[in-house]
């Protein structure tokens, strides 16, 4: 009986620990909303210069739309619509992902991950390339 | 820290391995129990409609069917936790179906995008969409899946990953176009090695076998 419970206990610690390191491993590198903050600044989103904006213009706008709330429960095409469309890639192709930084060694993306209602769930800032 | 490096990939797969089991679990205890109650839900004559929620709740239930009141709101709205889970990732519509019905399957299947993104990210560095990352990804995610589940399965999981009502024609037959080249390839060379595989990917972006709407490294033979 307390070899079971042992068991149990060690299986639902190695579940949950798992499952916290395995979510930062399918993630990938990303930055928070302070880093990115820090990194690029905080501009507030105009979303028509952000569409035919360079990196540098959609890089300092990151920080507003990470933490935009009113961006989640959109959906795709309102995204697509008013961002334009999409160049980078995270995860599946359906993901709106918009490279905001392209260095050697160093390209981030914002990435609009949606759900199969195609509206928007999360907004994360992901190192595209290279780990 | 460097033993900690140098084993990184290592213990990157058992975690992966782990967490892809976990979810299995998962999804399959979601599948039995859904199952029982989908039947129970059934048997019990409860309609659908306003009195639905109401009425679920208060059925009779035994000893294998007492959990099922908790999922009343899902049974009246049609749906399962399966579903929510599969929807919260933006599969499609097809997906959803398929991997309801063949859970593992469809977990080794996404595994496997994972393992095509590792390889064109080895070869592009970045990940970006319509040129040849996007191609590469494509024919190599269609190879493996051949290789693993057969054409005709392959075909099935491809073909409702394409199934997107908001994809842009043009992106769609793109993927389409570079999926099949997979296989054709798979077709062809059923028993190729990883290396036959990349020489041949090396060779179809120089003789233009795929499609590639906006490329990236022209000049170059379509590579870096």
């Amino acid at each position: 009986m307390i070899k079971r419970k042992v068991f149990l206990i060690s299986l639902i610690v190695f579940g949950v620990s798992a499952a916290l390191m395995a979510q930062s491993f399918w993630k990938g590198q990303t930055m928070s909303a302070n880093q990115v903050a820090e990194k690029w600044g905080q501009e507030s989103l105009d979303m028509t210069k952000f569409k035919d904006g360079d990196y540098s213009i959609k890089s300092k706008m990151a920080y507003s739309i990470l933490t935009d709330k009113s961006l989640i429960g959109k959906n795709k095409k309102y995204i697509v619509d008013n961002f334009g469309s999409y160049d980078g890639f995270y995860f599946i192709d359906s993901y709106p992902a918009y490279i905001i930084q392209d260095q050697p060694k160093e390209v981030w993306q914002i990435v609009f991950k949606i759900n199969s209602d195609r509206q928007v769930r999360e907004i994360i800032v992901h190192k595209n390339c290279c780990e | 820290m460097f033993v900690l490096e140098k084993y990184k990939h290592l213990l990157q797969y058992f975690i992966m391995a782990g967490i892809s089991l976990l979810i299995l679990l998962l999804a399959l205890s979601f599948q039995v129990r859904a199952s029982v109650c989908d039947d129970w839900f059934v048997k019990s004559k409860i309609s659908k409609g306003e009195q639905c929620v109401s009425s679920c709740l208060t059925a009779r239930t035994d000893l294998s069917t007492f959990l099922c009141p908790q999922s009343c709101d899902k049974l009246c709205g049609a749906s399962s936790e399966i579903d929510h889970l599969l929807q919260s990732y933006g599969l499609t519509r097809d997906e959803i179906v398929f991997c309801r019905s063949h859970a593992s399957v469809c977990l080794a299947a996404y595994a496997l995008t994972w393992e095509a993104e590792t390889v064109c990210a080895g070869i592009y560095g970045k990940s970006s969409k319509n040129d040849e990352s996007d191609a590469c990804r494509h024919f190599y995610w269609s190879v493996l899946l051949s290789r693993k589940f057969g054409l005709k399965q392959a075909k099935t999981i491809l073909n409702a990953h394409e199934n997107t009502p908001d994809e842009p024609d043009d992106e769609r037959q793109m993927d389409l176009k570079n999926n099949s080249v997979g296989m054709m390839f798979f077709k062809t060379n059923p028993k190729s090695t990883d290396a036959e595989l990349l020489q041949f990917f090396k060779d179809g972006l120089k003789s233009n076998k795929f499609s590639i709407l906006a490329p990236k490294h022209g000049k170059n033979g379509g590579l870096p």
